[in-house]
């Protein structure tokens, strides 16, 4: 479980002057379950995300993961999430073993347990034709699950995906949703960000919607639904955006 | 803390042998290269002298008169003289005073076209000879004196070398070597520290390993220490190189570089060589592993590097020529302690205080720099970067 109450942080801006990014944000995130958040490009998702996975600390306000405060257990709340970005592009000449293995030895995991979890998830995510083979000879979508496999090879209770799908193909992205949705169904708790409505329409049970730092609504999708009369995510998604003339920009 | 560093450390390392090109560019490639370049410039240079002694040059000597000089310039100089006047096909043109007649106090002139190497080596050669036609006119002026040229010969002078027998030509040797060593071992670690860290950050890997248990100072230690060491192995190979090279171009470079001094490469000397190269790779490798973190992406890392890297070649120029034995005040600065301290390894001149010095003083910079490249990763301002 992620709980995140009364969340504040600013960057510093042109000429000293702080840049509110996050504002009073507070959402949960609870097991079994996947908590969606959405949002333009620059609305706080990434800052969100990146405060829950303990990089940034918070200006006001706590996050707890588990029930581990993410400044006081740092190094706890790490031991138990696993964070993935679309930014993460894995190259070089090793192979996903032993990027697996690379991690697992990060996470203090001890070798029984790593060739365990290797043997699990190149299974599940079917990478047995390309575990030994140079991460920089993969196609995009072997790369992608290679990094989903490098982030949760030690079985995080928590994990958190910043639009893990930007920039794949529709066979790639379908890994991706397809993988976070038997994570769910494991029972551990699942944060996603996207901009993608018919993804998060499809996979989150509740929803938070960021808009310029601002958590504007944080509920189910059929309470979203009823509430805006609208069928479609993204029309309910628009109503808010042009409520608060974000739409005039574009 | 140690663990965790050596886990990332033996990773790079891994990921850097497993690439078979960078493996010899690194490696291998200054191993070929420094013997192919030295043996090249020590060829051309052979090839340019022996043409220029076998060249057939096209001379017009003036209001000389006198053969001997010409018979004393033919026995080391091919040429046709010139009757012509002066022209394009002219190479060099000799101009004794009108009206000379030897034993006349006069001044010769010499023309020539200082862009040609052939005219420079024939100009050479002439004006030797010259010295010894004056000395044949001199000889013969004293003995219608009844006196003879060595019996006014009265000083004579001997140069005696009091450098240890074991140091003596070594100069070569301690002056070009650091100079290299430093240039290679910056270059060296230079693409490897700035892809470890501003490349991971272009590829958004740094943030897994982040959000890892490991801490900071783990992260920044085992990527120094995969540089140091890909930069150390650099530097190694380059110096291996550089002594091949000197050994087979040593009638080129001198008997002195190698011919009887190889008893410099002591076990004590090279050990100490080898910290030396150490902690110099130590501070290469913290230095741009900092400076990679510092950077938002490979581009700002560049950037960042390029000053560093042409001050850095400007120390190896500057302290190319200087004397080995400095005063102890250079020692508490960082890389130019480290090219005095293989000056004095490769001249046999080690002075203990000094290179303890250097140890001490390049160790805490690069503790100083671990330190800083770790509070980088806890740095928001970075963190936004990745």
């Amino acid at each position: 479980m992620v709980e995140v109450k009364e969340l504040y942080k600013s960057f510093p801006g042109k000429k000293g002057k702080k840049t509110d990014v996050l504002k009073d944000i507070n959402f949960k995130a609870e097991p079994g379950k996947i908590y969606g958040l959405l949002g333009p490009n620059g609305a706080g998702k990434t800052t969100t995300l990146r405060s829950v996975a303990t990089l940034l600390k918070p200006d006001k306000g706590t996050i707890t993961v588990n029930g581990f405060d993410t400044i006081k257990d740092a190094g706890k709340v790490r031991s138990i999430i696993g964070f993935l970005t679309s930014d993460m592009k894995l190259s070089g000449n090793l192979s996903p073993k032993e990027l697996m293995y690379f991690f697992g030895e990060l996470n203090h995991l001890k070798e029984d347990y790593i060739k365990k979890r290797i043997t699990e998830l190149s299974d599940y995510l079917g990478m047995n034709d390309f575990l030994d083979k140079p991460i920089q000879k993969l196609s995009t979508g072997m790369k992608q699950k290679a990094s989903i496999a490098v982030s949760i090879i030690h079985d995080p209770e928590v994990i958190m995906f910043d639009e893990p799908t930007n920039g794949l193909d529709i066979l790639a992205s379908k890994i991706v949703v397809d993988f976070l949705y038997d994570y769910k169904k494991s029972g551990k708790t699942v944060i996603l960000s996207t901009h993608i409505m018919s993804e998060a329409e499809k996979l989150c049970d509740s929803l938070g919607i960021i808009m310029d730092g601002t958590l504007v609504e944080n509920d189910t999708l059929e309470n979203l639904r009823e509430k805006y009369s609208e069928e479609r995510l993204e029309n309910v998604f628009f109503k808010l955006a042009s409520e608060r003339g974000l739409l005039k920009n574009v | 803390m140690f663990n965790d560093s050596v886990i990332i450390f033996r990773k790079e390392l891994k990921n850097i042998f497993k690439d078979k090109r960078t493996i010899f560019a690194i490696f291998i490639l200054p191993l070929i290269l420094m013997p192919v370049i030295f043996s090249s410039i020590s060829y051309v240079s052979t090839l340019q002298e022996k043409d220029a002694e076998e060249n057939v040059y096209n001379i017009i000597i003036e209001n000389s008169g006198d053969p001997v000089f010409e018979d004393m310039l033919r026995s080391s100089l091919q040429f046709s003289e010139n009757e012509d006047e002066y022209n394009a096909d002219t190479d060099l043109r000799i101009v004794f005073p009108k009206g000379y007649r030897p034993g006349d106090i006069s001044t010769v002139k010499i023309y020539y076209n200082s862009l040609s190497s052939k005219a420079k080596y024939a100009a050479d050669v002439i004006a030797g000879i010259l010295n010894s036609y004056e000395s044949s006119i001199n000889q013969k002026m004293l003995e219608s004196h009844g006196l003879s040229l060595s019996e006014l010969d009265n000083i004579n002078t001997e140069k005696i070398d009091t450098a240890p027998e074991e140091s003596q030509g070594t100069d070569f040797l301690s002056m070009m070597i650091p100079y290299m060593i430093l240039i290679y071992i910056f270059s060296g670690s230079m693409s490897i520290g700035l892809d470890t860290t501003a490349g991971e950050k272009d590829r958004g890997s740094l943030a897994s390993l982040l959000v890892n248990q490991v801490s900071r100072s783990s992260i920044a230690l085992g990527k120094v220490f995969y540089v140091i060491v890909a930069g150390l192995m650099n530097s190694i190979s380059s110096f291996l190189g550089l002594i091949i090279a000197f050994s087979i171009n040593s009638k080129f470079f001198g008997d002195g570089v190698f011919g009887g001094n190889m008893n410099i490469f002591t076990l004590s000397n090279i050990l100490t060589l080898l910290v030396s190269l150490l902690t110099l790779s130590g501070i290469a490798a913290s230095l741009i592993v900092f400076l990679g973190s510092l950077a938002r992406n490979m581009r700002e890392a560049s950037g960042y590097i390029t000053p560093i890297y042409i001050i850095v070649i400007v120390m190896g120029v500057v302290t190319m020529t200087m004397d080995s034995t400095m005063g102890t005040g250079l020692f508490f600065i960082p890389i130019i302690n480290s090219v005095f301290s293989m000056k004095e390894i490769l001249t046999n001149q080690l002075n203990t205080v000094h290179f303890i010095i250097s140890t001490v003083i390049n160790l805490g910079f690069i503790s100083v720099l671990v330190y800083f490249t770790s509070k980088l990763f806890n740095s928001e301002r970075i963190i936004n970067t990745i």
